[in-house]
C-alpha cells in the first residue's frame, strides 16, 4: 500500500550533484551538423533553461538527452550512469534510463483513445511495475496536484490545450523520474493556459525536481531557472546564473537574441 | 407459392449456417492475423521482406477469390498436395481476405502520429510495447470500419465455396432445390438468411464503432475501472493526508 501523502515528485532535494553531464556532444542529419561540440552540467535539483533562436538545435539537445536522438559523437553521464562513450551508446537499457526521465512535449501527446486518467496509470502499469490500484491512487494524487481532478475522465480531445499539457506533466511524474525534460511546453498554448502550466511547472521546481526546460518565457527563465543556456547554431554561445546572463548577456546573439 | 417442406430440411439448413458460421470465424481470425502481420512487415526495416509482403498483397489483391479457391483446391491437388474441403475453403478466405485487411492496417498504423512513439519511447514502453500497447490500439481504432466491412464481405463470400461443396449455407441451398425444383423459392429463403445474418452483424458493428468513437468502454473489464476511476477522483480529498 502506498502512503497518501507522497510528495508530488519523490526527486531528492538540491544536493548539487550532477545529474546529467555531456562533454563534446556532436550529432548531424545527412552530414549537417546541427550540434557541434556541446558541454553542458546539469546539477541535481537544478533548473536549467535552454533558450536560442530556432533551428539552434535546443529540441535535438534535449532528445539526445533521454536518447531519442543518437549522437554522433559524446561523453554522457545521465544520473550516475554512463550513456555514450566516444561514439558508441554504452548503456543499453535505454526504457530503464527513460523511465528515470520524464519529458514534456510542445505537442503534449497524449494517448488520444484513453481518457485524462488513464493515460497517468497506463504506463505506470504497463512499464512501471505497479498495481492497478497502486498506479490510481497515484493518478488522483497527481490529478489534483496539477488542479484537474474534475477533469479525470475527459479525452484529450474534450480538453484544453492547457489541461492537456497538465495532463502530460502528471503522467510523466507519475513515473517517478528524477529529471524531467520540457520542450517549448507552453508554445503551444494560450496565454491562460500559458500561465497555468507555468505554476505548475514553478510548484514542480520548488519540490528539487531536476528540469531542464527549451522555453522562450524569459519570464520563466528568470524567475524560476537557476541555469541559462544561450544556444545559437549548435553551439552553446553563453551559458551561467540565469538572472545574470538575462541582465548582462555578454555574447553579441545572446543580447541581440533578447533584445528582440 | 411455399411448397417445399421446410420441416424436413430444417436440419440441413441448420448444418449449411453453421458451418457458414464456422468458415467466417475461422477465415476471418486467420485473415486477421496474417494481414496484421503483412502489415507489420510492411512497415519493418526488412527491406527484402517488405518486398515480399507487398507482392502477396498485390497479387491477392488482383485476382479472384474464386480464382483463389480453385487453385488452392484443385490446383495444389494436381501437385499432390490434397486439401480437405475446410482446409482449402479457410485457407482461401484467409490469403484473399489477409491481403485486403494488410491494406487497411497498414495505412491504419502509418496514421498513428510518430509523436506516440516518441512519447511512449520516453515513457520507458520498449521498441515492441510500444507497438503492441501504444500504436496498435490506436491503429485498430482506426481500421474498424474497415475491417468490420470486411467481415461482413467474408461472410457473404463464404457462399462461393459452393464450388467446393463445402456444405455452407449455399451448398444446401442448391441441394434443396435441386430435391424440389424450387429455386426461387429456395434462393428467396436463403437470401433472406444470409440477410438475417449479415444485417445484424454490420448493425452490431456499427454500434461498437459508434461506442469506440464516442469514447465508452467496450469490454466490462474497462467500464469497471472507469466507474472505480469515477468514486476514486470523486472521493480524493488532499486532506486525507493529513491521517495517513
Ligand atoms: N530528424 C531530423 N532530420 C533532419 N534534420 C533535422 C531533424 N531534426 C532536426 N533537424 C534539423 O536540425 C536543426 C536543429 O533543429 P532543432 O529542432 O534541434 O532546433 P530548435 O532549436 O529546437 O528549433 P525550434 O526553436 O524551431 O524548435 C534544424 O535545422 C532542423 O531542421
Ligand atoms: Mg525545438
Amino acid at each position: 500500500m502506498m502512503t497518501l501523502d507522497q510528495p508530488l515528485t519523490s526527486a531528492p532535494a538540491n544536493t548539487g550533484k550532477t545529474a546529467i553531464s555531456v562533454r563534446g556532444l556532436e550529432k548531424s542529419y545527412h552530414g549537417r551538423p546541427v550540434l557541434k561540440g556541446i558541454d553542458l552540467d546539469v546539477r541535481a535539483g537544478s533548473i536549467v533553461t535552454l533558450m536560442g533562436k530556432s533551428g539552434g538545435g535546443k529540441s535535438t539537445l534535449l532528445r539526445c538527452l533521454n536518447l531519442l536522438e543518437v549522437p554522433d559523437t559524446a561523453d554522457m553521464t545521465v544520473l550516475g550512469e554512463q550513456v555514450f562513450f566516444s561514439s558508441r551508446q554504452v548503456l543499453h537499457d535505454l526504457p530503464a534510463l527513460r523511465r528515470k526521465i520524464g519529458m514534456v512535449f510542445q505537442k503534449f501527446l497524449l494517448f488520444p483513445h484513453l481518457t485524462a486518467f488513464e493515460n497517468i496509470t497506463y504506463p505506470q502499469t504497463k512499464v512501471g511495475g505497479r498495481s492497478q490500484a497502486e498506479a490510481e491512487e497515484r493518478a488522483v494524487q497527481l490529478l489534483d496536484r496539477v488542479g484537474l481532478r474534475h477533469r479525470g475522465l475527459a479525452y484529450p480531445d474534450q480538453m484544453s490545450g492547457g489541461e492537456q499539457q497538465r495532463v502530460a506533466i502528471a503522467r510523466a511524474l507519475a513515473m517517478n523520474p528524477q529529471v524531467l525534460l520540457f520542450d517549448e511546453p507552453t508554445s503551444a498554448l494560450d496565454p491562460e493556459s500559458t500561465k497555468d502550466v507555468l505554476a505548475v511547472m514553478k510548484e514542480l521546481a520548488e519540490t528539487g525536481m531536476t528540469m531542464v526546460v527549451v522555453t522562450h518565457e524569459v519570464g520563466f527563465a528568470r524567475d524560476v531557472s537557476d541555469w541559462l543556456v544561450f544556444m545559437d547554431q549548435g553551439l552553446i554561445a553563453e551559458q551561467g546564473d540565469a538572472r545574470q546572463v538575462l541582465e548582462s548577456p555578454k555574447n553579441e546573439r545572446t543580447r541581440a537574441f533578447l533584445a528582440a | 407459392m411455399f411448397n417445399v417442406p421446410w420441416a424436413d430440411y430444417a436440419d440441413d439448413l441448420v448444418d449449411g449456417i453453421i458451418a457458414t458460421l464456422q468458415y467466417t470465424v475461422l477465415g476471418f481470425v486467420g485473415a486477421f492475423i496474417l494481414g496484421l502481420a503483412l502489415a507489420l512487415i510492411r512497415l519493418s526495416r526488412f527491406k527484402v521482406l517488405r518486398g515480399l509482403a507487398a507482392a502477396y498483397t498485390e497479387l491477392f489483391k488482383n485476382i479472384p477469390l474464386l480464382a483463389v479457391i480453385f487453385l488452392i483446391y484443385f490446383g495444389l491437388a494436381t501437385v499432390d498436395i490434397t486439401l480437405d474441403v475446410l482446409s482449402a475453403g479457410t485457407l482461401s478466405l484467409v490469403a484473399f481476405y489477409g491481403a485486403y485487411l494488410s491494406e487497411i492496417f497498414r495505412s491504419a498504423i502509418s496514421s498513428v502520429p510518430t509523436g506516440q512513439t516518441e512519447v511512449s519511447l520516453a515513457l520507458g514502453f520498449g521498441r515492441v510495447s510500444t507497438l503492441f500497447s501504444v500504436i496498435l490500439p490506436q491503429a485498430l481504432r482506426t481500421a474498424l470500419p474497415g475491417t468490420n466491412t470486411m467481415l461482413v464481405d467474408l461472410l457473404k463470400s463464404t457462399s462461393l465455396l459452393i464450388t467446393i461443396s463445402a456444405a455452407e449455407l449455399m451448398t444446401q441451398a442448391q441441394l434443396i432445390a435441386s430435391e424440389t425444383f424450387r429455386a426461387l423459392e429456395v434462393y428467396l429463403v436463403i437470401a433472406v438468411l444470409y440477410f438475417a445474418m449479415c444485417y445484424p452483424l454490420s448493425q452490431f458493428l456499427l454500434w461498437l464503432e459508434r461506442r469506440l468513437a464516442a469514447g465508452k468502454p467496450l469490454g466490462p473489464g474497462r467500464r469497471k475501472r472507469l466507474q472505480h476511476a469515477a468514486a476514486l477522483l470523486e472521493s480524493y480529498s488532499p486532506a486525507q493526508k493529513v491521517n495517513a
